[in-house]
């Protein structure tokens, strides 16, 4: 159980809603996921043109909960317009606050994500800030009393999985906050790693959305973050430097 | 009047005098919709009350897939 604010959730993984092939293929990857958190953009009506289909509309409410993402800000006061905008669609009161720093990598400003935390924090929000996988910055922002921190495994929809494990495990060990690993992550093998340091959930959309097949890999993910998370908490052997047998020495057949 | 929205300068028809109204024109008011005039956001019960006036600055924004 993964329990952030004041919310309880069975899943350990969240899941984007962006890039998809279709939305069937969407709606399926969504349901088999068994995520419960999905995230979202905010962006103008295309009010000028026939609308497409909007699939927050055709979601059921009920059995998610919404986490819409503050892409598109480049500072605090961008970023904590489009959280209150966010919230006053009464769906939500959680925010992952995304404020892009650089437009080639798409890595955090961690300057702007601190600001606009601390802002919105003062204004009630359940606050998640993404954030790069700075130990410290980590810290403060867990002081300032986000309900969640989410330090990138990678630059987002790299793929390139956990670049720094050691940065990833230390936040995990510092922080009494859920640890969130957001952005990167390519395969479940990436998933179940950040499970295996202890992390206490997984975001990721790209490696589901541009899978060959967003469905089966949807599941995948699940399997992975399930399968990373019993075992750091079944606690693996120790590594060792040299083979040990597993079978007796004793009563050897052979002399 | 005319009014600007979604970035775009629109001219407004004159029997359109609120929110509610223009969301109506463009066929949008059974939409999940989040309206900013002019830097404010507007709830949706005071959509029916919200005058429009010229050169107001309308943002109707909503929920698109995103990681």
């Amino acid at each position: 159980m993964m329990k952030i604010g004041n919310r309880t959730f069975q899943s350990r993984l969240l899941l984007g809603t962006g890039k998809y092939p279709s939305y069937d293929i969407q709606k399926e990857a969504v349901a088999v996921s068994g995520a419960e958190i999905l995230t979202f953009a905010l962006r103008r009506m295309n009010v000028f043109e026939e609308s497409q289909p909007n699939f927050l509309e055709k979601l059921d409410l009920t059995k998610y909960a919404l986490l819409p993402n503050t892409a598109g800000a480049k500072n605090a006061e961008e970023a904590v317009r489009i959280a209150k905008l966010a919230k006053a669609s009464g769906l939500c009161d959680m925010v992952k606050v995304e404020i892009i720093g650089c437009s080639k990598t798409l890595l955090p400003d961690p300057v702007e994500t601190l600001k606009a935390s601390e802002k919105l924090l003062e204004l009630g929000f359940t606050v998640l800030p993404y954030t790069s996988d700075d130990v410290v910055l980590a810290k403060r922002l867990e002081e300032l009393g986000v309900h969640a921190v989410m330090p990138g495994a990678a630059p987002i929809g790299s793929g390139r999985g956990i670049i720094n494990p050691l940065n990833i495990s230390l936040i995990i060990e510092q922080s009494k906050i859920p640890v969130i690993v957001d952005a990167g992550v390519g395969s479940p093998k990436d998933a179940a790693f950040a499970m295996e340091l202890g992390a206490d959930g997984v975001l990721l959309n790209t490696a589901v959305s541009n899978a060959e097949d967003p469905v089966k890999m949807a599941r995948a993910m699940s399997l992975a973050i399930e399968a990373g998370r019993l075992g750091f908490e079944a606690g693996r052997m120790a590594m060792k430097k040299y083979g040990e047998a597993s079978s007796p020495a004793s009563g050897l057949v052979t002399s | 009047m005319n009014i600007q929205l979604n970035g775009k300068s629109i001219d407004v028809p004159d029997d359109i005098g609120t929110l509610q109204d223009l969301l109506v024109w463009y066929g949008l008011q059974d939409r999940m919709v989040i309206a900013e005039l002019n830097r404010e956001i507007i709830k949706k019960e005071t959509y029916q009350s919200t005058a429009l006036t010229e050169k107001d600055i309308l943002e109707l924004i909503h929920f698109v897939g995103g990681g």
